[in-house]
């Protein structure tokens, strides 16, 4: 099948018109809209869609996909790869089934807006390697096997195992450009996920000072020139310079058997506090909510991807965002890529908590 | 490294911006022309571009270096867009050639230049900005490391946008306005497109021209020709153009590719940027070229 692209006046069409096909996005297709004349079509470049159709599935299945989808456009040159015509047309159709289960709509309509934006089609230059559904999928393939010494399938596995690391790598250009530095990161990735993945998942006692150091390290030195060998040599040096926060990770659980009744203006401060400028009363709703709500639905939930893990319950109550896009201003594109999917369902909720407690 | 003209290094680095060492600079330079900015040339079918990198360094010093293998010329042409990189080292000052894939390009290449240290070595050299010495007497020398750079030039970007001019890409974008009677159109620039609105019974001609064999060179001929001088024309008239609205850049990169003069007749401006589009119309002639 050939390649295809929407035509401009099409993509913008239907940009523009998200709120009203709303519903075409959660319960219905597009197929009766997008005709011969909203898309230009490239012979030279043929799609293989029965790699492509095969594409399917959750968070669990990207390593695949990815795979999928870089068989399915052999010959997709980057320059190519880079127009937001072709991956929002598949997401329109031949993914769009796909995009709708691995991004679920949410309920709420401007949240739903929102959320299509960026899985279905492209807002930005990030949301190539990291929201559209489809773009992601091939770019983080292509990435990766920039690296020629590392099986694709394994460096896919260690990138999608958590997606804040992911993102550390990814949106730090510097490293990503640089292909040894980023062989050698891909490397420490991989042994963190084949060995203890702490690496990998203490992101913010871990992963991130890590990747703070790697910048940091581009500083003064032409990462680009850095061999293998010296990539691997500065990634030891940091390893042994970095400041692990070696504080036990505490669980929010354990957190709030210390917390102090409401009227004793003792504040329990967590170790990156500074100031708090916050009432025990918030708090302590965060918590019981989390306690209740959250942990009792998810007990299982990687500690570092709560939404009220000790970092994200500090920020909610320090920031006090009242609503999603507060949200989305307080918290970085890192800490929110972070949270369990499973949980980041919850925000709402968790916002509508700090609304009305600042409403009291 | 990103180039931070602000940043300090823990020794001194020959640089546009800053006087750590004294009346010495490199910079990169183009044969044929004056200016110090490298040159590049686009292939005929325009799918690789090949860059000419002439280094300028004044340090004697550091040329010593150079050329006992110690240090080298090293440029890092890459882009952000497709994680494209490439290092390109050399002890040779000119006839350095680095040819790049456009298809692995997407929006700008950026390019930048170095002199890089190899071996750690000492530079000797009366131009290190005294302020380096604790000791007015001390000699003036500075330890280098593996992996220091000693001098970097300034950071050029390129756009290598070669079929920009193909009117079903996203420049230029023909709408239907039903205000406008028929055979009537204008062209609004006013926007990072070039905006052409026309009335119904053209947007049919359009149409129709486009599903054509040698349909577009019609339309390149006559409506998008028009708009293409039109635009020459604000940009001549106005070149800050560039900074407002994508289509001035596209312009502007596309007239320093193809050696345009911005002293040329507009008509003949448009005509070398749609690489002289009546030649398109040779089929319709019923000769052959």
């Amino acid at each position: 099948m050939s390649i295809a692209f929407f035509k401009d006046e099409a993509l913008d069409e239907l940009f523009e018109n998200i709120e009203v096909n709303l519903d075409r996005y959660r319960n219905g297709d597009f197929d009766d809209l997008i005709t011969d004349d909203s898309v230009h079509k490239f012979a030279e470049l043929s799609i293989n869609q029965e790699f492509l159709i095969s594409i399917y599935g959750g968070q669990d299945d990207d390593v695949d996909n990815c795979l999928k989808m870089f068989e399915a456009m052999e010959g997709l040159t980057p320059k190519l790869a880079r127009d937001k015509r072709l991956w929002s047309y598949l997401t329109h159709t031949s993914l769009f089934h796909y995009t709708r289960e691995r991004w679920p709509i949410p309920d709420d309509d401007d949240e739903a807006v929102n959320w299509i934006k960026h899985h279905f089609f492209i807002t930005g230059s990030r949301d190539f390697e990291r929201d559209n559904a489809a773009s992601r999928l091939w770019w983080t393939t292509f990435i990766c096997k920039r690296v020629t010494n590392i099986d694709t399938r394994k460096a896919l596995g260690a990138l999608f195992f958590r997606m804040d690391p992911r993102s550390q790598v990814l949106d730090r250009k510097t490293t990503a450009l640089s292909t040894n530095l980023f062989e050698a990161v891909l490397e420490k990735m991989i042994i963190s996920f084949e060995g203890d993945q702490k690496f990998l998942t203490d992101r913010h006692g871990l992963n991130r000072p890590f990747m703070s150091e790697v910048n940091a390290l581009g500083g003064f030195n032409l990462l680009n020139a850095l061999s293998l060998e010296q990539s691997r040599k500065k990634l030891k040096e940091i390893d042994q310079t970095v400041k692990f926060n070696d504080l036990p990770n505490e669980t929010i659980l354990n957190e709030i058997d210390v917390l102090e009744p409401e009227s004793s203006g003792h504040l329990n401060t967590l170790p990156e506090e500074k100031t708090i400028k916050t009432d025990m009363s918030l708090r302590q709703k965060l918590v019981k909510f989390d306690l209740e709500e959250i942990r009792s639905k998810y007990p299982n939930t990687d500690e570092n991807e709560r939404i009220l893990s000790r970092y994200m319950l500090f920020t909610f109550d320090d920031e006090r965002p009242r609503n999603m896009k507060e949200f989305i201003e307080v918290f970085s594109w890192e800490d929110r890529d972070g949270i369990s999917p499973d949980e980041s369902f919850y925000v709402a909720q968790i916002c509508k908590i700090i609304d009305d407690h600042l409403n009291l | 490294m990103r180039i931070n003209t602000q940043k300090s290094f823990p020794y001194p680095v020959i640089r546009e911006t800053h006087d750590d060492y004294m009346d010495e600079e490199f910079f990169l330079w183009s044969t044929n022309e004056s200016n110090r900015k490298p040159k590049f040339e686009l292939s005929e079918d325009s799918s690789i571009a090949k860059f000419e990198l002439n280094y300028s360094l004044s340090s004697t010093a550091i040329k010593r270096q150079i050329a006992n293998g110690n240090a080298v010329y090293l440029s890092v042409f890459s882009c952000k867009e497709t994680f494209f990189h490439k290092v390109f080292e050399s002890s040779s000052e000119s006839n350095n050639f680095v040819e790049i894939n456009l298809d692995e390009i997407s929006g700008k290449i950026e390019l930048e230049s170095y002199v890089y240290i190899k071996n750690d070595l000492t530079i000797e050299s009366k131009n290190i900005n005294k302020e380096y010495f604790s000791d007015t007497f001390s000699e003036r020398k500075f330890d280098y490391h593996e992996g220091n750079i000693i001098a970097q030039a300034q950071v050029f970007k390129f756009n290598c946008v070669p079929d920009i001019f193909n009117f079903s890409s996203s420049l230029f974008r023909l709408v239907q306005d039903d205000d406008l009677k028929d055979g009537e159109w204008h062209v609004d620039t006013d926007q990072d497109k070039i905006i052409i609105k026309a009335a119904k019974n053209i947007i049919k001609i359009e149409q129709n021209l486009t599903n054509q064999k040698d349909g577009e060179s019609v339309l390149a001929n006559s409506i998008y020709f028009s708009a293409v001088m039109h635009a020459v024309i604000l940009y001549l008239d106005e070149p800050e153009l560039v900074n407002v609205y994508h289509w001035a850049k596209v312009f502007e990169q596309r007239m320093a590719i193809k050696n345009v003069r911005d002293d040329e007749d507009a008509y003949k401006i448009a005509s070398i940027l749609m690489d002289w589009p009546l030649s398109e119309l040779h089929h319709l002639s019923g000769e052959s070229t």
